[in-house]
């Protein structure tokens, strides 16, 4: 009996030296952990929409147009995550959406930039799980810009399906998911601009 | 359900866990000389996965998530991995002997099996609920189960064979496994989400 | 046994990938660019120097009975460290070798250095044995990488954490992509070890005849 409870005395303070120094580690770096997905997503939201240098979240008119936009239990716009409006010296230059669209490795957090003259402004690629090598040249700037330009009101696919986009060689699935996201962010920008009220009280 | 049958098929062909993400390579290698054993081998590894996803997502959810404590996630998951194994140890030969003579060699040496702490690892990073985290245990076992049996057949067959001398053992294991997770890559073909309807 | 043998068995004689075959998932894994390599070497380096010179320190008072999940929890605790230090600073490098960081909690290297090491020998012993398997698995780690992300690329040391695409040696058009696909890490491995077998046994005939 003694035993055992020299050994679990001996476990237990261990442990609690082991926690107490994660409790300081996390403690040091939990501030710059969250501070690094932000930086991340405030750059990315300038690299789609180089237009505008302040962004506000406006992810309330997204659900808005979800919910006006749901029927029959099918709830469109799915992917689409949350949405931005940037600004450039108070003046809307456009939206940037963050979008989820189902890669070959699992989601690839894509975020599309629309300008307010509705052309496609930017893609960016924050965070995926694609083939390195093949998938993950999603990232690649030259993959990005192939979107660049594309008019709202267009159905983005890539060739393959039919579409206007070049997918990279040996990654159909990735750039399609991407295509898909490109898609769906055009069109939740055309349901927010046709609603010309909604879109002045953002 | 559409979700499920994706996670499931999802583990065992498309991201098998040793073919094509490289977890549990240790085992693969280490106990597939006989299709008896990694059969045995196989069957643990089911059983202790599926478990261990549902455990750690109780303990995430009820109690590092509430407390704030997500940087024991590594320690914690791992520690919950060994007290499991242990006690599916104990149980086994405690209620059934029999089971217990077929698996029981092979529980110890799944505490460092890393497919283990991967699985329960991925469900958090996946952010699953408890029932697609117990499908996702119990289906990247099984992909594990299904490539170190279809290994084992392949290297009771390699015995009779003649191979260069510097590649026998574990070099030409690994080239063999490199061809299966070639013949794999086919599956990557399979849409699964436009075949089970989900988006 | 000197400071420095202790030190240099690990790179060479028994090298934990080429000669022991230790630790084989992180190495298949993450072996895909060099910048992975070093990154991924360097972290387990730490682990394994941390947890052999505190498993030394407190071997006197480790009970033998539960010496395992006191190991697990020196272990487990290095890595949570390197862990949150990579997510703060290293982002994008944290990010490329996910799951794996976390993994090298079951890295057998290092289960097996503080068990077959650690356990029975001196802090400064310790020290230079974690130095030098941890370095030798870096090693190997970035020979792999090297090859690897050369011929799947055609590029070589790019740093995406820095915005460096690497240096082009031939055009990605000629790189065959199944190299740093998961077949290619497999087969790739194995004949490196098929070679490094093949070159020993070639030497010791030469020492033998000679």
């Amino acid at each position: 009996m003694r035993e055992v409870l020299r050994l679990g005395v001996v476990l237990l303070v261990i442990c609690a030296v082991a926690g107490a120094v994660l409790a300081v580690v996390n403690g040091i770096t939990s501030d710059r952990i969250a501070a690094q997905a932000t930086i991340r997503l405030q750059q990315a939201l300038k690299d789609v929409l180089p237009e505008a240098d302040e962004f506000r979240d406006v992810t309330e008119a997204l659900s808005f147009v979800k919910a006006e936009a749901s029927s029959g239990g099918k709830s469109p716009f799915a992917i689409v995550d949350k949405m931005y409006a940037g600004y450039l010296r108070g003046e809307r230059r456009g939206f940037a959406f963050m979008c989820f669209p189902a890669g070959y490795g699992g989601v690839i957090e894509t975020v599309v930039g629309v300008s307010s003259s509705g052309n496609v402004s930017g893609v960016s690629v924050v965070r995926h799980s694609e083939t390195p090598g093949l998938g993950a040249n999603i990232t690649g700037g030259e993959f990005q810009r192939r979107f660049v330009g594309i008019p709202a009101g267009t159905e983005v696919k890539v060739k393959k399906d039919g579409g206007q986009v070049d997918a990279i060689t040996g990654a159909t699935v990735s750039s399609r998911a991407v295509a898909n996201a490109v898609n769906e962010a055009l069109r939740v920008f055309e349901v927010v601009s046709d609603k010309g009220a909604l879109g002045n009280e953002l | 359900m559409g979700k499920l049958l994706v996670i499931f098929f999802g583990g065992v062909l498309l991201n098998n866990f040793i073919l094509s993400r490289f977890l549990g390579i240790c085992p693969f290698i280490g106990i597939s000389q006989r299709v008896e054993t990694a059969a045995g081998m196989s069957a643990a590894v089911i059983f202790v996965m599926g478990l261990a996803s549902v455990v750690t997502w109780f303990f995430r959810h009820m109690i590092l998530v509430p407390l704030g404590l997500e940087y024991l996630q590594t320690i914690g998951f791992i520690l919950i991995i060994a007290a499991l194994v242990q006690l599916v140890e104990m149980v086994i030969q405690k209620t059934s002997p029999p089971l217990y003579q077929a698996l029981g060699i092979y529980l110890p040496l799944i505490t460092t099996n890393c497919a283990v702490l991967g699985v329960t690892i991925l469900n958090v990073s996946e952010n699953y609920n408890l029932l697609e985290a117990a499908v996702n245990g119990v289906a990247g076992a099984s992909g594990f189960a299904l490539a170190i049996l279809l290994f084992a057949a392949i290297r009771e067959r390699m015995e009779l064979s003649e191979i260069p001398e510097s590649l026998k053992g574990f070099p030409i294991a690994l080239i063999t496994a490199g061809l299966m997770s070639m013949a794999f890559l086919g599956f990557a073909g399979f849409r699964l989400q436009a075949l089970f309807g989900v988006m | 046994m000197s400071f420095k043998s202790e030190f240099s068995k690990g790179i060479i004689n028994e090298n934990p990938t080429f000669r022991m075959l230790l630790g084989m998932c992180p190495t298949l894994a993450t072996s895909l660019a060099i910048s992975n390599g070093i990154g991924m070497g360097l972290a387990a380096t730490f682990v394994l120097v941390g947890s052999n010179v505190i498993i030394s320190a407190l071997r006197k008072v480790t009970p033998e009975k539960i010496r395992i999940p006191i190991f697990v929890v020196v272990i487990a605790t290095f890595v949570t460290t390197v862990d949150l230090i990579m997510a703060a600073f290293l982002p994008g490098l944290h990010e490329v070798l996910g799951i794996f960081i976390p993994l090298i909690v079951v890295n057998c290297i290092i289960f097996a250095r503080a068990e077959a090491f650690a356990f029975q020998h001196g802090i400064m012993d310790s020290l230079a044995d974690g130095l030098g398997m941890g370095l030798g698995w870096t090693l190997a780690l970035c020979g792999l990488s090297a090859i690897r992300e050369l011929l799947g690329t055609g590029t070589i040391l790019a740093i995406p954490d820095f915005g460096f695409a690497g240096i082009r040696i031939f055009d990605q058009s000629l790189a065959a992509v199944m190299v740093i696909l998961p077949p290619g890490g497999f087969i790739t491995l194995g004949l490196l070890i098929g070679l490094l077998n093949w070159v020993a046994s070639r030497n010791k005939k030469r020492a033998q005849e000679g």
